[in-house]
């Protein structure tokens, strides 16, 4: 397994088979090679979102090739995580512990998952409606980390939050392990750049520029 | 799967329905929805239906417009057709040896008749109007009822912040869909799963008011501008078309 995740000439338009069409991208190519930390910024609209979303397999490009170890990215989605900005509605569970546990039955993936995101035992018990939007984030976090997926796309995962609701998240984020590609879709690039080691801009739905973060 | 229903979305077009106003579109709606609640026979629901294709071609839309629904919608209706038909009742229809009751999958078919008729005036009067001329229309449509002290102003401040977040509901109930599918089979019954995503998708649903609450809360109240555009010939022609089609479901 190679853990390559590859774009080849990717458009999407949304609503193409509708009286509605909106193309979001265009002729998009990356390769984002297992264990990257990559960051994808770009202004309100410039098509973020939905490249997170191709990314983790939830929707398929209109046309161009869209691959994770050579197969399609929807076939690949029991290893790719999604975490979305409104993690709230990702999470279906009443309570933490039951929330993580849906993902695995194993207890140690769950246990250390928790505890990797900086939860106690103690806090598996609290209700997920009871938690800050930056504690549901990091459940949701755990919740990917459990299933031990290859792939993790975070959508906007510092949006709305407080300093030390950013400074915690950030330090979770962290704390992933070195063998989980991370990518990281952000329009506030400046407090999401210490997470990653690559930075590509989108603009207009196109690939901008795709560069080193210094 | 909900999102691409594309729940009152308007198509830009320059055929009489488009140039015609919120106001005779809503009027037109309404006296058909009426007619149509009042006198559900087939008649009624062949005119609503003529309408609809009418509207259709009228309004040169084009196929793409018409909604996907999900699969699960159609087996739910035919499931209802096969409770229809089990229900049995006259008249009586022969296929060789055997007779069958037919009553009841001809009542059900009317009762779709008739839903999906109202369901596609509104369909048909949202791809012609735009989201932000109903309110409005509505408040037009209701100023008869201030006479009788009913708030039709509140009404009709309801109605623009439920019309304003139909899109964003969508939206998220769509996305809350399309989460759940991706989520890892696990060993919890199909029931609790489902109920799982009901849950969630009403606090979804019940936080998207709160914030419009909210905000409606913060900004004060809310004031619909209530200044019509001038009548034309095309709302003329609506209007009367609305008035021929209520006075044949009266005469049939």
């Amino acid at each position: 397994m190679s853990g390559l995740l590859e774009l080849q000439n990717v458009s999407l338009t949304h609503g193409h088979r509708t009286a509605w069409p909106q193309p979001a991208l265009h002729d998009i190519s990356l390769r984002v090679p297992a264990g990257e930390r990559l960051l994808v910024t770009g202004s309100n609209g410039s098509g973020k979102s939905t490249l997170a979303w191709l990314l983790a397999g939830m929707i398929e490009p209109t046309s161009g090739t869209a691959t994770y170890d050579g197969q399609p990215l929807s076939d690949a989605r029991h290893d790719i995580g999604l975490l979305v900005q409104h993690t709230r509605l990702q999470l279906l569970r009443p309570t933490v512990a039951e929330e993580v546990g849906s993902y695995t039955e194993r207890v140690g993936d769950r246990l250390s998952a928790l505890r990797a995101m900086g939860f106690s035992s103690i806090d598996g018990g609290r209700r997920i409606d009871d938690l800050s939007v930056g504690q549901q984030r990091r459940v949701g976090l755990a919740a990917q980390l459990a299933r031990r997926v290859g792939v993790l796309v975070l959508d906007e995962p510092l949006a709305g939050l407080d300093p030390s609701g950013r400074a915690s998240l950030s330090a979770a984020l962290s704390s992933l392990p070195a063998t989980t590609t991370v990518i990281i879709v952000t329009h506030d690039v400046e407090d999401s750049r210490p997470l990653g080691s690559r930075l590509v801009v989108l603009e207009g739905g196109r690939l901008k520029a795709d560069e080193e973060v210094l | 799967m909900i999102g691409s229903l594309h729940l009152l979305r308007f198509l830009e077009g320059h055929s009489v329905l488009h140039r015609a106003g919120a106001r005779s579109k809503v009027l037109a709606l309404t006296m058909l929805v009426f007619g149509l609640s009042f006198d559900p026979s087939w008649s009624s629901v062949g005119i609503v239906w003529t309408t609809i294709l009418l509207g259709f071609f009228v309004a040169r839309l084009p196929r793409a417009v018409l909604p996907r629904p999900p699969r699960l919608l159609w087996w739910a209706m035919g499931l209802a057709l096969g409770f229809g038909l089990l229900a049995g009742g006259e008249p009586s229809a022969t296929l060789g040896q055997t007779s069958v009751a037919i009553g009841g999958l001809i009542f059900q078919i009317r009762f779709f008749g008739v839903t999906l008729g109202i369901l596609g005036v509104a369909l048909l009067l949202g791809w012609t109007t735009r989201l932000a001329d109903l309110p409005p229309a509505a408040s037009w449509l209701l100023a008869p009822l201030r006479l009788v002290r009913i708030p039709t102003d509140d009404v009709v401040a309801g109605l623009t912040l439920a019309v304003r977040s139909l899109p964003l509901m969508a939206d998220e109930l769509a996305t809350t869909a399309a989460l759940w599918s991706a989520r890892p089979p696990t060993s919890d019954k199909r029931l609790v799963q489902a109920i799982d995503f009901a849950a969630t998708a009403t606090v979804a649903a019940t936080r998207r008011a709160t914030e419009l609450g909210e905000a409606v809360a913060n900004r004060g109240p809310l004031v619909i501008n209530v200044r019509q555009q001038p009548w034309v010939l095309a709302d003329g022609l609506v209007v009367a078309f609305g008035v021929a089609a209520v006075t044949a479901m009266t005469v049939l």
